[in-house]
């Protein structure tokens, strides 16, 4: 019986672990054949872990309040870089320039934050898809703004960043006046390996920020909202204003992840920096065990982990193992739109498993009872 | 009994507060523009005539540090860029010999507000001026 039983909890968790569990494996292989040094790969995670955990962590609060995975973050991204162009052309450098982007953004943010919360509010039920499609047309927008407004309309003085026509900001955006400035900002280094921790500190203050969001009023409302949302409306939550707030948190904590991010790699690639911020901060909470409707902190940095780990050795495992470094990069590539379909799907069959359980166990004491 | 206050002088405070903060943001992002603007300063080492009509002639090879900056070497007529971020900046100019090696130092401090429009440092002149 208690064998049958802990049988039962195994399948359980590694069903509930799925995910990180074929992801570990995979990795482990993978580190294998790479022959990567461990001070190496040691010294790659701490540098992808300071340069994502803080998209990542942005996309804690919308799951919180039951709208799952907010692919609206792109908009934050957007008004990030909207930040870092300014500077750039002004010149202003090192962590004045960085807050100063951060500055120009939080408005932005905060702007089209509440046109995504309020969008998604009409749409619930389907906020994923929706902020997904609002995400590419918000796209247009940044596109149309930043090609034919910068420079026109909106002063542009740094002819390094317009293009020969006179107006319209290059494809590629120089940030050597940042680079690395939070990084860099406290020196340390341990047995060779850099350790960024200005920016670890700031990701632990943030952290830090969501175990206290959750115990005041605002984030108790939004885990009734998450939970139930006719029964928190009864209970006289405002939801829809609710529900907003933490996509206008979450969508202004991305502008700042995209800072910082942008900042350790020093490159702004002006029309498609934004594109793959969403996709790849979803698809490392997923890969650290998260769902559609529960993410913890621990899930970010195991997810963050296990998804880079993966970038880094699919390429020369690849090379070593069919000849071809390429092959490894079709392999992460496809991974990771894989991982997102995996985890939607898991979800969706986890939710019924679930339900089926319950109507089960309700069917048992009801048959006991009688 | 105390009177609780109006819900015209709660709306009004709140407006009074996010006032207050919006102000803080701009005073904050106004003070890291002046903090972190880097200015490029056109460095030449030429001879200059001071306000007395003495004439100085330029320095035969000279280093000058911007704020423990990357150093910019200058020969005599010799004009370089250099970067100096925020308003205040010390300048340190180490006179060269024959074999590069450093035979007097001299500190500056100048502020970007000094300069001419197009930034123009004559370094024999701020030689001269730390003397």
């Amino acid at each position: 019986m208690k064998s049958s039983s802990g049988g039962n909890a195994v399948t359980l968790f590694c069903m509930r672990n799925a995910v990180p569990i074929v992801f570990l494996l995979v990795s482990a292989v993978g580190i294998y054949y790479s022959q990567f040094t461990a001070e190496y790969l040691i010294q790659e995670m701490l540098t992808r872990l300071a340069r994502n955990s803080f998209l990542v962590l942005s996309l804690l609060i919308p799951i919180m309040a039951g709208m799952g995975l907010n692919f609206g973050m792109v908009l934050g991204a957007m008004a990030g870089q909207i930040g870092l162009i300014f500077i750039s052309d002004w010149n202003v450098s090192g962590l004045y320039g960085m807050t100063l982007a951060a500055l120009i953004a939080t408005p932005l943010a905060i702007l089209f934050g509440w046109m995504c919360g309020v969008v998604l509010n009409k749409a619930r039920g389907r906020e994923m898809v929706t902020s997904y499609i609002l995400g590419f047309f918000m796209n247009g927008v940044y596109q149309l703004v930043v090609l034919y407004g910068f420079g026109s309309l909106v002063p542009i003085l740094n002819p390094e960043l317009v293009l020969s026509r006179g107006y319209g900001i290059r494809n590629v955006t120089n940030l050597d006046n940042i680079r690395g400035s939070l990084d860099n900002a406290i020196e340390l280094e341990i047995m060779g390996i850099h350790v960024p921790l200005a920016t670890f500190l700031l990701i632990g203050v943030f952290c830090l920020f969501i175990l206290w969001f959750r115990r005041t009023k605002i984030g108790q409302d939004m885990r009734a909202t998450g939970q139930d949302l006719s029964v928190a409306h009864s209970a006289g939550i405002p939801v829809m204003r609710t529900r907003i707030i933490s996509i206008v948190i979450s969508t202004v904590l991305a502008a700042y992840g995209q800072i910082i991010f942008l900042q350790n790699v020093g490159t702004l690639n002006t029309y498609n920096s934004h594109e793959q911020a969403g996709v790849f901060a979803i698809a490392s909470l997923l890969v650290g065990g998260a769902t559609v409707a529960r993410a913890s902190i621990l899930n970010v940095f195991t997810g963050v982990l296990l998804f880079h780990l993966m970038f880094v050795v699919s390429p020369m495992a690849g090379k070593y193992l069919v000849g071809d470094a390429q092959i490894g990069e079709y392999f992460r590539v496809f991974v990771c739109y894989a991982i997102i379909s995996l985890a939607l799907v898991l979800h969706a069959w986890r939710r019924h498993a679930d339900k089926e359980r319950a109507r089960a166990a309700l069917r048992g004491e009801a048959g006991g009872a009688a | 009994m105390k009177e609780l206050p109006s819900r015209r002088r709660i709306i009004l405070k709140h407006i009074l507060v996010n006032c207050v903060i919006v102000l803080l943001l701009i005073g904050l992002g106004v003070w890291c523009y002046v903090q972190g603007k880097t200015y490029k300063l056109s460095l030449g080492n030429y001879a200059f005539t001071d306000q007395n009509g003495e004439e100085h002639p330029a320095l035969e090879a000279v280093e000058v540090f911007i704020d423990d900056k990357e150093p910019v070497f200058l020969l005599e007529d010799d004009s370089g860029t250099g970067e100096a971020t925020g308003r205040q900046h010390t300048m340190v100019i180490k006179l060269l010999d024959e074999n590069d090696n450093p035979i007097e130092s001299r500190t500056l401090k100048f502020s970007v507000a000094d300069l001419d429009d197009n930034l123009d440092v004559n370094v024999a002149e701020f030689w001269n001026r730390a003397k």
